[in-house]
């Protein structure tokens, strides 16, 4: 308590130090002339007594200087004086500040923009209060695919919500595609929104801007409250932020919802992928999606397709909650062992659950920051190298500080406060850096077009400052620290004698190793680039399993403006048929999911004939495609064996599918024609397999193998299809004319997301790669010339050394050529050794890194390319200084002191 | 050296100053040198000038607080008074001195026969 009490007083006096110095004087004087009097009193002279009492006194200066001691005054005034001092130093030299100050910004750079990448897509907490408190229930089953894993129906959701005692409470939700129309006349427009629990902004503390959120009783009764919360960025886009707002009617799926509530621009949703625009409490599911009330929907105990969020109580340990939601699960096991069998429940952190829904995002993130942070060791090397040149020719400047008795310790701080400033110049230019490559990547990614886009949701915000700053502090220590403690070490005797540094050895072999650290940084980033480049560049070749040029997507759902399933039908057979007609359209097909796309992630829960689950499972959920039967010709994907869907497979006919390569291969054997799948269910009648197809990409170009299944348009009917055209010309052209034909089908239909298939190409994970290319590359580059700088510095300072000694062999009678190539052996073996390095460690982190990344084995002819590249480049940049060794001029050498 | 005398010459002369304000009350710098050297019988002459870090050092650990007035000639000067937690402090102190006193005394007078 005493202890931290002097410190505080100590540091509000920091604050005062011109008053408290004032007040000292004014108490000393007060004290002497006291004294003086009573010595007066006591019959001396006044000058007597003055004498005396300053005898008495002992000193005034010394007990002043104690009291600022004790005022902790003297640290900040020398640490001023250092401030000041270490400025002048730098701007003394320009060139090595300018060098420093701008191989720092770079990497500090690009260290911010690769945190505020991971932050976005990873680390950033939910926008609510106290967001760690928000906990993930998630299922877990051993048939469970990528996309579905830990979702949970809602009748599961009732149960765990209604029993667990761990949890203060539990929300679900589930994003949709919603047909917004601000009035019965307006064009329906598509956008994200969620469904959600009637506790969703309760539990998770989101108070609404105007109006009010949710109350439990809204999400009571199913179709009921027809009630609608907005997000921020919708109302003021379409509504003006006017709060006239509330009341108003909006028709969603063309049924009229009441606004009653704005959340805050905060407030972005819980997906960090994508923000939603409205809120309809879940009971208005059924009635959003056509059904009734006792539609599938809500009831099925197997519709598994709500994201669970919760609270914990105070005190209850997420292990705690772990195990009773896993004991619950096995009593649902036990209580409907028709949909439970096998399936588990877990608990999980925020970042825990965004690192299981996408596969491969933590690895991806600590690639990046590897690199980055091999980036930032690389500069910070180089800065190092440069305060070592700088501390040597300083060392008689060091000797003369030491021998006039200043401590090494304050030594040491004049040198760090030195590198403190260099990294916050560092820090604070990097501010632009970061926000400069942020700006080349999200021009790298296609503009959003109503949420389909994969986008990384990157800002340069108060967190990404935090680490800005962090990361340059501990940068100066990282380049700092070893040149001031080398400097420090100074031998005192050596140096005053004869100026010169008797310490060479040693700073000699701590340049060594910094150069040769960064060639192996530098290595290791160019071997992780033109690995991951060939890796790309592998999956852009690949065949991604059908064409994508000439081709134009538009998508429909006319449930949404209010046909009936029959009329529905109707509709898209008349589509087809019209599109064909239109000139310029050389083909035309529906399919219910466009491939390469992570939209309309539909499944279907299939039993493959003859083929023996391991137990527990029940059946297999894969992706499923339903296409009519011009899809294969038109977008021209190949069927490898039996047949494609053809016209004749009708409602009334025998039931098909086709199923991918992968599917057969896994499931079917090798004989698949003619096997049956169950598709609905046990008890529902099979399909038979009538066609195969090669293994196509389904959802971006790097994909683990995704099995899948096409079903029939004809047999299984479907509100929302896309209509992929083939087109003679430029297919963007096309909009236009298909869309007139759409107009003169129905003028009031909705038209949503009207992309070439090379648009939606580039906007699925290809603009992120493309985003990702970028990085390494930039990353190598800058490794690759940080590190020639510095092997340049480190022979440069080497040549400048040993003038004398070069003038001294060279007057012995050695050749220009062998002085020469004295520089560039030693050169050499840097690079041989630095390159060792790096490869050692690439090979290393190849283990780890690569396979999360799906990345394929080294390109053999592109390793040894950026090796030797490599060497060359390095010896280049050793030859420079190198000749200017071999022509020194003997005479003049041996003169210089 | 000059860190331990001076702690040293803390712990005693904190503690002289601590029992002159609480036994005296409020008074200000130069009365408390003048009544440390009365009571020591002038055996201590004391280096005034360290009385005032030494003051500093207690009002920093919160044992002493200062406050402006004016002296009995009018002077502005500075008083110093003791505080609860200085008063605990002195308490503890003096038991500590008196403690070691009373172990000096045993060696300085061997004939009481503890050794």
């Amino acid at each position: 308590m005493t202890h931290l009490h002097i410190l505080i007083s100590r540091f509000v006096s920091l604050f005062r130090r011109a008053k408290l110095d004032r007040e000292l004087e004014d108490e000393i004087q007060n004290h002497l002339e006291m004294d003086v009097e009573a010595k007066v009193r006591a019959g001396m002279t006044h000058t007597e007594a003055r004498q005396a009492a300053l005898r008495h006194f002992g000193g005034t200066d010394r007990t002043k200087e104690r009291y600022r001691d004790l005022l902790g005054l003297r640290f900040v005034e020398t640490l001023f004086q250092d401030v000041r001092y270490s400025l002048r130093a730098l701007l003394r030299s320009p060139g090595f500040t300018l060098t420093a100050v701008a191989s720092i910004a770079i990497a500090i750079g690009a260290n911010s923009a690769i945190f505020s990448v991971a932050d976005g897509i990873l680390l950033r907490p939910l926008p609510v209060p106290n967001p760690s408190g928000v906990l993930t229930l998630s299922l877990t089953s051993p048939a469970a695919n990528e996309w579905t894993a830990g979702l949970m129906s809602y009748p599961e959701y009732e149960d765990y919500r209604k029993n667990l005692r761990s949890f203060e409470g539990l929300l679900a939700y589930d994003d949709v595609g919603l047909g917004l129309a601000l009035d019965a006349e307006d064009q329906a427009d598509l956008r994200m929104g969620y469904i959600v629990s009637g506790n969703f902004f309760q539990l998770l503390g989101v108070e609404p801007v105007i109006g009010r959120t949710f109350r439990p009783e809204d999400d009571l009764v199913p179709g009921r409250d027809a009630v609608v919360v907005l997000g921020h960025d919708l109302w003021t886009k379409r509504f003006g932020a006017d709060p006239g707002v509330l009341g108003r009617t909006v028709r969603l799926n063309s049924l009229p919802f009441t606004v009653i509530g704005v959340v805050p621009a905060s407030f972005t949703g819980i997906n960090q992928f994508l923000v939603p625009e409205v809120f309809v409490p879940i009971a208005m599911s059924p009635a959003l999606a056509g059904e009734s009330a006792q539609g599938g929907g809500l009831t099925s105990r197997e519709a598994r397709g709500f994201e669970v969020r919760g609270r914990l109580k105070p005190g209850v340990s997420i292990r705690a909650a772990r195990t009773e939601a896993s004991v619950f699960a096995s009593i649902l096991q036990q209580t409907y062992p028709a949909s439970n069998t096998g399936i588990g429940a877990t608990v999980a952190t925020e970042v825990q659950t965004r690192m299981s829904r996408f596969p491969g995002l933590g690895t991806f993130v600590v690639s990046m920051f590897v690199i980055v942070t091999v980036i930032l060791l690389i500069a910070s090397a180089n800065v190092a190298n440069l305060m070592l040149a700088r501390g040597r020719s300083r060392q008689r400047e060091v000797a003369v500080r030491l021998a006039v008795g200043a401590s090494r310790l304050r030594l040491v701080r004049l040198l760090l406060v030195e590198s403190l400033i260099v990294a916050v110049c560092g820090g604070a230019l990097a501010w632009f850096t970061a926000g400069f490559a942020l700006t080349a990547l999200e021009s790298m990614q296609a503009p959003a077009s109503g949420g389909q886009t994969f986008y990384l949701p990157i800002q340069l915000d108060t967190r990404v400052l935090w680490f800005t700053v962090l990361v340059s502090v501990t940068s100066a220590f990282v380049f700092g620290l070893v040149p001031a403690l080398q400097s420090a070490r100074t031998d005192l005797v050596s140096s005053l004698r004869t100026g010169q540094s008797s310490s060479g050895r040693r700073g000699f072999s701590a340049r060594t190793a910094l150069v040769v650290a960064q060639i192996a940084g530098a290595v290791f980033l160019l071997i992780s680039a033109t690995q991951f480049r060939s890796a790309f560049e592998d999956a852009l070749a690949a065949n991604p399993g059908f064409r994508r040029d000439h081709r134009i997507t538009m998508r429909f759902q006319p449930g949404l403006t209010g046909y009936t399933p029959a009329q529905t039908r109707q509709f898209f057979d008349q589509l087809v048929e019209r599109a064909l007609q239109v000139p310029g359209i050389k083909a035309a097909a529906l399919t219910s999911r466009v491939p390469m796309t992570y939209m309309d992630m539909g499944g279907h829960r299939v039993i493959p004939e003859g083929y023996t689950l391991p137990p527990g499972v029940r059946d297999v959920e894969v992706l499923s495609y339903i296409v009519d039967h011009h899809y294969f010709d038109t977008l021209q994907v190949p069927v490898i064996a039996g047949r494609g869907f053809r016209e004749s497979d009708r409602s009334d006919s025998r039931p098909v599918a086709i199923v991918n390569e992968a599917f057969a291969r896994q499931y079917l054997g090798s004989k698949p024609l003619g096997k049956r799948l169950w598709v609905n269910g046990p008890d529902s009648p099979p399909v038979e397999v009538v066609g195969v197809t090669v293994t196509g990409k389904s959802l971006s170009v790097i994909e683990p193998t995704m099995l899948a299944i096409y079903l029939p348009f004809s047999q299984v009917p479907t509100g929302r299809m896309t209509l992929v055209a083939e087109t003679f010309g430029n297919p963007s052209a096309m909009a236009e004319p298909l869309l007139a034909m759409v107009r003169s089908l129905d003028p009031g239909i909705a038209v949503f997301w009207i992309q070439t298939m090379d648009q939606i190409f580039e906007s699925s994970l290809v603009g992120v790669l493309r985003a990702v290319q970028l990085i390494f590359d930039a990353a190598s580059v800058l490794g690759l010339v940080l590190a020639l700088v510095g092997l340049y510095a480190v022979v440069s300072y080497q040549v400048a050394q040993q003038t004398r000694e070069i003038g001294i062999r060279m007057a012995l009678g050695a050749e220009r050529l062998q002085v020469l190539k004295t520089f560039l052996a030693r050169a050499a073996i840097h690079a041989v050794l630095g390159i060792g390095i790096g490869l050692g460690l690439s090979f290393v982190a190849n283990r780890s890194l690569a396979q999360g990344l799906g990345l394929p084995p080294f390109n053999r002819a592109l390793l040894a390319f950026a090796l030797v590249g490599m060497f060359l480049t390095g010896l280049l940049a050793a030859a420079v200084p190198a000749r200017r060794a071999s022509q020194v001029d003997p005479q003049r050498a041996l003169r210089q002191e | 050296m000059r860190a331990e005398r001076d702690s040293i010459l803390h712990g005693t002369l904190g503690l002289m100053v601590l029992r002159t304000l609480d036994v005296l009350g409020p008074l200000h710098g130069y009365a408390i040198g003048r009544r440390i050297e009365q009571v020591s019988k002038n055996i201590l002459e004391l280096n005034q000038g360290t009385l005032y870090p030494a003051l500093l050092q207690l009002q920093q650990a919160g044992w002493v607080r200062a406050k402006w007035g004016l002296s009995e000639t009018g002077r502005k000067v500075k008083f110093y008074s003791i505080t609860a937690a200085g008063k605990k402090q002195l308490g503890a102190e003096a038991e500590k001195w008196r403690r070691l006193a009373d172990v000096i005394e045993r060696f300085a007078e061997p004939s009481r026969g503890t050794i």
